[in-house]
């Protein structure tokens, strides 16, 4: 089935003869759901934001002031539990780090191996969850490696990376990097797999740069992938649980078949109890490298 | 085994219960034949003028009729052909041999006013349509190539799921639960050109036959229907040339004589030539140059009759669909061919007056192959299913109120999911090796046709099935995650699982008078192989795959209900048939499964498991024959799946569950020269899913989906024009000629192929925007084809 990618450019001799128009359309109306972008790192506070979903052909505010006011949810009891303490975080402004508004506390911080329970009550729903941070897999290595797929390219390319995996089914990871003086980590595309076809192996992968949020776009730009000769290449890995994973997999492909006619729909696996979005608890580890050829 | 046994027992008593009534009777049986052709004809009436008893010739032409001694007429009929009578002297067993003429043959119009033995009102037959492929050829045809399989979705509870989809919809069930044959062998796609098209070479088929109802028990291993079609032999007497050129597409056919009256051949050839005539409209330049699509098809037969008793048959398909894309810039290419291949040999044995055997071996396969190349990089995946299968089919005539059909059928079944093979710059990718599945499918049956009295007549019928998940194979353990935790590897051969199962099938028809009839029919069906897809359309790239410890049999019950009654001399025919159906075991992927999930995996573990209901009315007016022929169909129905993991466990609405489906179809016979040809469609649209609402997740929209199937896509109706033209012949030359106009989708109605939302721009710089696009497929398309035989 893997196929039908393939398979994508035989169908398109019928679109030739084919007619696409936008058409209006009623759809059933959607229930009012909250959305979960929640994380507790190693070491770190959780940081969560909180927001809405809205009807598909609802529009969409075209101010940022009124984008944030419109899915943005500020008032939310948000109560975080490691097993012993139960704290409630509050709402914070964050103009420097992404996701700029959200939940955060002062006590609770991310210990490997130890399970963290979310409660959040806002807008008349209650949602949970809980995420436990698994042990942490360093970076064998990492290096710089000019695009593999030009020949003739002398300046843009690739970060490549080693990491062991340990022997026991289940492991997933997610990369996040950035470069020079960039302030923050995000994730590389495709930036989480998992050890189904790898486990216990030596894995070796090339990724390009973090994707910085709303900065999304439709086509490929190889000045906002690559890495340029002489980059400093920072580097975050995370190890997380299964679920976690199966909702960062199913988002990827959600949002990959945006537009494609053919795709069938995906349904993202949220680990939240009656909500949307992940609560995700992340081991990390580091590494720096300078790109040379 | 038990339930093997209990149907030896079963068999043992229907033999013993009707030998005690046969006494001092005896037999007249025979072959009907085509006088022209020599072929045999099934399907036409033998029976006795003075009792109106009797029955239709099987597959082969081959009737029997046992009666006490006395001088009868007996009458052989046939659609289309002048009905014989022969007076006989029944005192000893007799071989009466018949051949028929047919009406087109004779010069002078022919007022026809047959009373048909067998006809709708009088079998036990429920939900059966028989076609006239000489019927089919005045109608519309797309592109002008007559479809069979088009025609067939004409008939009321028969739905397609519109343009572009393979798939046969039968009462509610699933395009993976009909079986198809030709000439005994499963045809696993149906379908070229995505659906566009079907396999079946319109000059090469003989009858085609549908069961969407009660199953007969010689049937088995598909819940919804069966679509029975028989390659002509050739003709006997006589070589002959036929074909057709159309605007993509010709065919040629010759048929004739091996050895005259003894053994016939034909062969028959298709292939669309859209890439071909495309070529030299292709700048030499262009960035594509090469890619193309078409497809072919080849039918053969042959026959020998050994003796008056013996009659070998050996018959074969191949067809091939191939795509090829070539980007001369990125020096890319790709190739993808798919097709079926079959290939049956059967022996015919006459035992005696009473007891006819056909023997069959048959081959089926089907396959599918991507190929991909750039520079350095080569990449190939294939996929497909491989029948091996012998079939014993007696048919026994005991007395003149009992047809009795028994048999075995074997087949072994070999599965190959997507299998993978590569090479990057001459280094071997490693794939892991390939992986195929096993499987034998067995089963037993007998039925009777039997006139309990004469207003009661039942078809009672038994099949035992049996199914089993063969070695070599490698089940995956996992985990509630889905994490694999341990693998059982199982050795070649070995069984791994198996389900024995009891299948009774029971139709009866009540005669109120000469004219009409009720019908009633119950039965249980099993099925042991399987598609199924993640995406909205059918495609050619769909597996099938086995039932295995986790995927049960699908189980179907049906209850169908009717009431026929004929008009003016059986010339018109009328029936409304309401069903209710039950399908357990039904199967679709799991929620959040993606199109990548299960390499180096087992498929199943991505499967979860329903319940499918399913219930409607069926209205049929037919005119079957006169100047003026034609039909309308209307249906009335629902279909309705509940999967426990699916949907939060709520019922949903089956993405081809239709609430209306209308068809009429008329042909008109002017003159000799013009006969014209409509047909309209009209159905409620298909179900879709689609997504209701749309969040933000670390800056990328994404959409939501709630309940499933909640939107349905506007009603799709479509009208089709044709007209033939018979051209004068001149009486000193063999060749005659005709002309099929036809115009496909006449007020070119932008019927929907599917609907997709999309979500374009960026919230950040305030253009963000959403929309539903629909997409259609044919506009009004005129064609023209040219048919001639000598």
């Amino acid at each position: 089935m893997k196929l039908l990618k393939y398979f994508t450019p035989f169908l398109l001799i019928f679109l030739v003869v084919a007619c696409e128009r936008e058409i209006q359309i009623d759809l059933p109306s959607s229930q009012n759901l909250i959305v979960v972008e929640g994380n507790i790192e190693a070491g770190k506070r959780p940081v969560i934001l909180l927001t809405r979903n809205q009807g598909f052909f609802e529009s969409f505010p075209i101010d940022l002031e009124s984008f944030v006011e419109e899915f943005v949810i500020q008032d939310a009891e948000v109560k975080l539990s490691n097993g012993i303490i139960t704290e409630t975080l509050q709402f914070t402004l964050d103009f420097n780090n992404y996701p700029f508004f959200y939940y955060t506390g002062s006590i609770i911080t991310g210990e490997v191996g130890k399970t963290y329970t979310l409660e959040i009550i806002a807008e008349g729903q209650t949602l949970t969850s809980s995420t436990t941070l698994p042990d942490s897999v360093p970076i064998d290595s990492a290096w710089f490696e000019l695009n593999p797929f030009d020949v003739n390219e002398d300046s843009l390319g690739v970060s490549y990376l080693t990491i062991m995996d340990p022997d026991t089914f289940g492991n997933a990871y997610r990369l996040f990097a950035k470069r020079n003086s960039e302030l923050q980590f995000f994730p590389v595309p495709g930036s989480s797999f998992n050890d189904d076809f790898v486990n216990g192996q030596r894995v070796t992968f090339f990724t390009g740069r973090g994707d910085e949020p709303f900065a999304a776009t439709d086509t490929f730009v190889p000045n906002e992938f690559f890495y340029t000769l002489g980059d400093t290449m920072f580097f975050k890995f995370a190890t997380m649980g299964r679920k976690e994973y199966d909702f960062y997999s199913t988002l990827d492909a959600a949002i990959n078949s945006n537009g494609n006619p053919f795709a069938s729909p995906t349904l993202v696996k949220s680990n939240i109890n009656g909500g949307l979005g992940v609560w995700v608890g992340m081991s990390v580890s580091y590494d720096t490298v300078i790109a040379a050829n | 085994m038990k339930f093997f046994s209990l149907v030896i027992q079963v068999f043992i008593l229907v033999i013993f219960s009707i030998n005690l009534q046969a006494q001092s009777k005896h037999t007249v049986s025979g072959y009907v034949k085509d006088e022209n052709t020599g072929e045999f004809l099934p399907g036409a009436n033998a029976y006795i003028k003075e009792t109106m008893q009797g029955a239709s010739t099987n597959p082969y032409g081959f009737y029997s009729l046992t009666l006490p001694a006395g001088k009868y007429t007996l009458i052989v009929s046939f659609l289309g052909y002048n009905d014989v009578e022969i007076p006989i002297d029944l005192n000893t067993d007799q071989r009466k041999n018949v051949s028929l003429i047919s009406k087109a043959i004779l010069a002078k119009e022919v007022v026809i006013t047959e009373s048909r033995i067998e006809n709708s009102v009088k079998s036990t037959d429920m939900g059966r349509v028989e076609l006239s492929v000489e019927q089919m050829k005045k109608l519309p045809a797309f592109f002008g190539e007559v479809d069979l399989v088009k025609i067939v979705q004409l008939i009321p509870g028969v739905k397609n799921a519109g343009e572009g989809n393979t798939g046969l919809y039968v009462r509610g069930g699933g395009p993976d639960q009909n079986l198809v044959l030709l000439d005994e062998a499963v045809v696993y796609n149906a379908a070229h050109l995505l659906g566009f098209f079907s396999v079946f070479n319109s000059d090469a088929v003989k009858t085609v036959d549908l069961h969407k109802g009660g199953m007969p028990a010689q049937y088995g291993g598909r819940l919804a229907s069966v679509l029975d079609i028989s390659m002509k032999e050739g003709n006997n007497r006589n070589y002959k040339v036929n074909g057709g050129l159309g605007l993509i597409s010709s065919r040629l056919t010759v048929e004739g004589p091996i050895k005259k009256d003894t053994s016939s051949f034909i062969i028959s050839g298709r292939r669309t030539y859209i890439d071909v005539l495309a070529q030299p409209f292709i700048r030499e330049d262009a960035p594509t140059k090469g890619s193309g699509y078409f497809f072919y098809d080849l039918n053969m037969k042959m026959n020998y009759r050994l003796s008056d008793k013996d009659r070998l048959f050996l018959s074969g398909y191949f067809g091939r669909d191939v795509f090829t894309f070539k980007s001369t810039e990125s020096n890319f290419n790709i190739r993808i061919p798919w097709g079926n291949a079959t290939l049956s040999a059967r022996w015919n044995h006459l035992f005696n007056d009473k007891l006819f055997l056909n023997t069959s071996l048959i081959f089926s396969d089907y396959r599918f192959e991507s190929n991909i190349e750039q520079t350095s990089f080569a990449f190939k995946v294939g996929s497909g299913i491989r029948d091996y299968n012998a079939k014993a089919d007696f048919t026994w005539y005991p007395t003149v109120r009992h047809n009795v059909k028994f048999g075995l059928n074997y087949i072994w079944h070999r599965f190959t999911p997507n299998n993978a093979s590569g090479e990057i710059a001459g280094e071997e990718l490693d794939f892991g090796p390939t992986v195929n599945l096993f499987a034998h499918e067995a089963a037993a049956y007998i039925g009777d046709d039997f006139d309990i009295s004469d207003k009661l007549r039942i078809h009672a019928g038994l099949r035992a099935s049996w199914f089993a998940h063969a070695g070599q194979f490698t089940r995956y353990q996992k985990d509630e995650l889905g994490l694999k935790t341990d693998s059982t590897v199982y050795d070649k051969g070995q069984i791994i699982k198996d389900y024995p199962n009891i299948e009774p099938r029971l139709m009866l028809r009540y005669s109120l008078n000469k004219n009409s009839s009720i019908k009633a029919s119950f039965t249980q069906n099993y099925q042991y192989i399987h598609i199924t897809s993640l995406a909205n359309q059918s495609l050619p790239t769909d597996l099938w795959f086995p039932s295995t410890e986790l995927v049960r049999p699908q189980f179907g019950t049906q209850y169908s209900l009717g009431y026929y009654r004929n008009f003016k001399d059986n010339a018109w025919e009328t029936s409304v048939e309401a069903y209710y159906k039950t399908m357990e075991n039904q199967i679709e992927f799991k929620d959040g499964v993606l199109p990548s999930s299960g390499v180096n995996d087992n498929l199943d573990n991505f499967l979860t498991f329903g319940r499918g209901e399913a219930y409607g009315a069926e209205f049929f007016v037919k005119k079957a024959f006169g100047k003026t022929n034609g039909w309308i169909g209307y249906t009335l129905s629902w279909t309705q799946r509940t999967f426990a993991e699916l949907n939060g466990g709520k019922t949903y609405y089956a993405n081809y569950d239709r609430r209306h489906d209308l068809s009429f179809v008329l042909s008109h016979e002017i003159n000799k020269h013009w006969t014209l040809g409509a047909v309209f469609v009209y159905a409620s649209g298909n179900l879709i899913w689609l997504p209701t609402s749309l969040y933000f997740f670390e800056g990328n929209p994404v959409v939501n989906y709630e309940d499933r199937n909640n939107y349905r896509m506007p009603a799709y109706h479509r009208l089709d024009l044709s007209a033939t033209w018979v051209p004068n012949r001149k009486p000193d030359k063999r060749l005659k000629s005709s002309w099929n106009f036809s115009i496909y989708n006449v007020y070119s109605r932008l019927n929907p192929y599917f609907i997709y939302l999309e979500t374009s721009g960026s919230p950040i710089d305030g253009n963000l925007k959403n929309t539903a696009n629909m997409v259609s497929l044919f506009p009004i398309i005129p064609s023209v084809t040219y048919n001639f035989s000598f």
